[in-house]
């Protein structure tokens, strides 16, 4: 692929966090790419690394986190490299977030108007918009996220709000600020099944309209594959597997993914999974070789100790697993 | 997987029948009325669902039940006794050993201080004063090995098992009294896919083993269709819908199970194809101290009528053989239309 239809490219990202006795090994070498205009899904199970991936992006990880070798290119600027002047402008203009949680994401003491005209100061800095243009450019976003009542919305509390319109609102500041990159953070957690739907549809129209990226984050596997063209599955700070939304499903490569999906619990009742035993690595002292060999029911000799890179299977999949390395090397050698 | 040999007759009593149950909340902005008359039986060995929208009352419910909170209005009968209208301190502690609950959330649910030993001591020690420290501890390795934990949990602190191994131990500490009649609240809704299925398995198999019955509270369609073999649809207070579990999911009659089930996003196209079409969730759950008239769920319903917006839906019976099947909605209600 060539580096001009790549809008954002993360190549081999190690992130790490340090704590006071410890330091904890999270991003392990990982890679996505996302072309313009792409709708990319990322799944894993809570403390996968994707929310560290997607909060190294914008370079908002909390001070313990430190990025220690890689690189992060939104086009052909190195956002790991760039000045800070650069980094805010993509912040600002070009890349917006919908954070997980939106209760944590608003402020309690302050009304929606007052929060988002702080955001749109921020963002329309140096322009000599007025505050009463600030709010128009408030109100219009709400109402294209569909708030019943934008007025009314503009001036409650975040508390006066039910779930499903105060998570409306946090994506009306992540529409602010994305003119071609929309990150969205589990932007369905805590959320009523019929509430998940209605936002799912908002979201997908928002993006046509607009014509924007997309990283979705989540672990409903169900709202990624609905949502997305290709998914990138993540365990214990590394991708395993990348593949089209339409095949990963029904055919998982990975060891994980099939476990993952296999457990999964299905409206047609299949047989209960067992479960993956034992649990997600300890990043402190993260497992050699590949990071799920503890848990893997194949796992050979090699999986204690090289890691698996992420290699080609088909023309489109993408696995990092030893078993189809194995495979690889087989036919090389019959040919 | 929920067998559905479970039908009505002798060899499964009821186990609890709740009888227009009301529990409402005096605020100073009104009276929120939480649930507003619901009547139900659970059978013995049974898993019975609960599902709806938060906001629909189903935690109420099971709170009334355990005697957290102490009924408005109607009953609750637990082995025909009376106990709707009984604090849980006035409860004798026969009764507060057969009614069990399992929380949400166990890392919120259990005490990040004591170990597990601690956790689950504490149950058997209450209940079971007679036995002996060596007996307990006994009992207590025994429970441990029947979640499936092992003895390497004894000393451990909640903090550091995974989300699933703390579901295992609240769901020992909740069998320590040996419990009747067990309250699931979303037991898995906290948990990651890859230990959702152990919990569920496990809860499957006690029930077997020991035949107790389940309320299972929560809004994870694939875990009902799973686990459970009759599923109650609240919606605002109510019970819109009764059926047996396969009955409903393949061919679900109230307008909000239809919202509801095309709700969920699916892993195959197998199962899209199973969700019903051609209903579209719009709206939000409507407060509760001011509740829609009528049907409580008109205003969503796209099949609303002028009749629901006036009157309140019966329970209308829609039952086909032995299968009890009850929809609250005037859809269905041709015959009793032209009467009134």
């Amino acid at each position: 692929m060539s580096e001009a239809s790549t809008l954002l490219k993360v190549e081999d990202l190690y992130v790490k966090y340090r704590s006071y006795w410890y330091t904890y090994h999270v991003l392990d070498g990982v890679s996505i790419r996302i072309k313009p205009g792409e709708k990319v899904g990322l799944i894993g199970e809570s403390g996968a690394g994707k929310t560290t991936l997607l909060k190294s992006i914008l370079r908002i990880l909390p001070p313990q986190g430190r990025i220690t070798k890689g690189k992060i290119l939104y086009k052909d600027i190195n956002l790991l490299r760039c000045s800070k002047g650069t980094l805010l402008e993509i912040r600002r203009k070009k890349v917006g977030m919908i954070f997980q949680d939106p209760l944590a994401a608003l402020n309690p003491v302050f009304t929606i108007k007052e929060q988002m005209v702080d955001i749109l100061k921020y963002i329309y800095k140096g322009s000599n918009y007025k505050k009463s243009d600030l709010e128009n450019i408030a109100l219009e976003l709400l109402r294209e996220v569909m708030l019943p009542d934008p007025e009314r919305v503009l001036n409650s509390y975040p508390f006066q709000l039910s779930g499903g319109m105060r998570q409306r609102v946090v994506i009306a500041m992540a529409l602010a600020s994305a003119q071609e990159l929309l990150l969205a953070d589990e932007p369905t957690t805590n959320l009523d099944v019929t509430i998940q739907a209605q936002i799912l549809k908002l979201i997908s129209n928002l993006v046509e309209k607009r014509r924007l990226s997309m990283v979705l984050v989540s672990h409903a596997l169900g709202m990624v594959r609905s949502m997305t063209k290709r998914i990138y599955v993540m365990y214990g700070g590394n991708i395993v597997e990348e593949a089209p939304s339409s095949k990963l499903f029904n055919e998982p490569l990975h060891p994980y993914t099939q476990l993952l999906i296999e457990n999964a619990p299905k409206i047609i009742a299949t047989k209960l999974g067992e479960g993956i035993k034992g649990n997600p690595p300890d990043y402190r002292y993260p497992p050699p070789g590949c990071r799920f060999h503890p848990r893997c029911p194949y796992a050979m000799d090699i999986c204690k100790k090289v890691k698996p890179l992420l290699i080609k299977v088909n023309n489109d999949r993408y696995v990092a697993c030893h078993l189809y390395a194995e495979k690889d090397m087989i036919k090389k050698l019959e040919v | 997987m929920a067998n559905t040999d479970i039908e009505k007759g002798s060899e499964h009593p009821i186990m609890l029948r709740l009888k227009n149950l009301k529990k409402y909340f005096p605020t100073s902005r009104g009276t929120v009325k939480a649930v507003d008359g619901i009547s139900l039986n659970v059978f013995k060995g049974e898993t019975l669902a609960l599902v709806g929208e938060s906001g629909s009352g189903k935690t109420t419910t099971a709170h009334v039940i355990l005697g957290r909170y102490i009924a408005t209005e109607g009953s609750v009968l637990y082995k025909n006794i009376e106990i709707g209208h009984m604090p849980l301190i006035k409860r004798p502690l026969w009764l507060r050993r057969e009614i069990q609950i399992v929380f949400q959330d166990p890392a919120t649910s259990l005490n990040p201080k004591k170990t597990v030993k601690d956790i689950i001591e504490v149950a058997i020690k209450i209940h079971y004063p007679k036995l002996s420290k060596l007996d307990r501890v006994e009992r207590l390795l025994e429970l441990l090995r029947y979640v499936g934990l092992t003895e390497d949990f004894l000393f451990k602190l909640p903090g550091e098992l995974g989300g699933g191994e703390k579901q295992l131990v609240a769901l020992a500490r909740a069998l320590a009294t040996d419990p009747k009649f067990l309250i699931l609240d979303e037991p898995t809704s906290a948990l990651d896919v890859s230990a959702q299925s152990k919990i569920l398995k496990t809860l499957l198999n006690i029930q077997r083993d020991r035949r107790l019955s389940y309320i299972l509270i929560t809004h994870d369609l694939a875990v009902v269709r799973n686990i459970s073999h009759r599923v109650a649809v609240m919606y605002l207070g109510k019970i819109v819908e009764k059926a047996p579990t396969e009955e409903l999911f393949s061919n679900p009659l109230h307008p909000y199970t239809r919202m509801l089930l095309s709700s969920i996003p699916t892993l195959t196209e197998e199962e899209s194809k199973l969700l019903p079409k051609g209903i579209e969730s719009t709206g939000e759950i409507a407060s509760a101290i001011n509740p829609p008239p009528g049907c409580r769920f008109h205003p969503r319903c796209p099949y609303a009528m002028d009749i629901c917006k006036k009157m309140e839906p019966p329970d209308i019976n829609v039952s086909k053989g032995s299968k009890v099947r009850i929809v609250k909605c005037w859809l269905y209600a041709e015959e009793s239309k032209t009467k009134l």
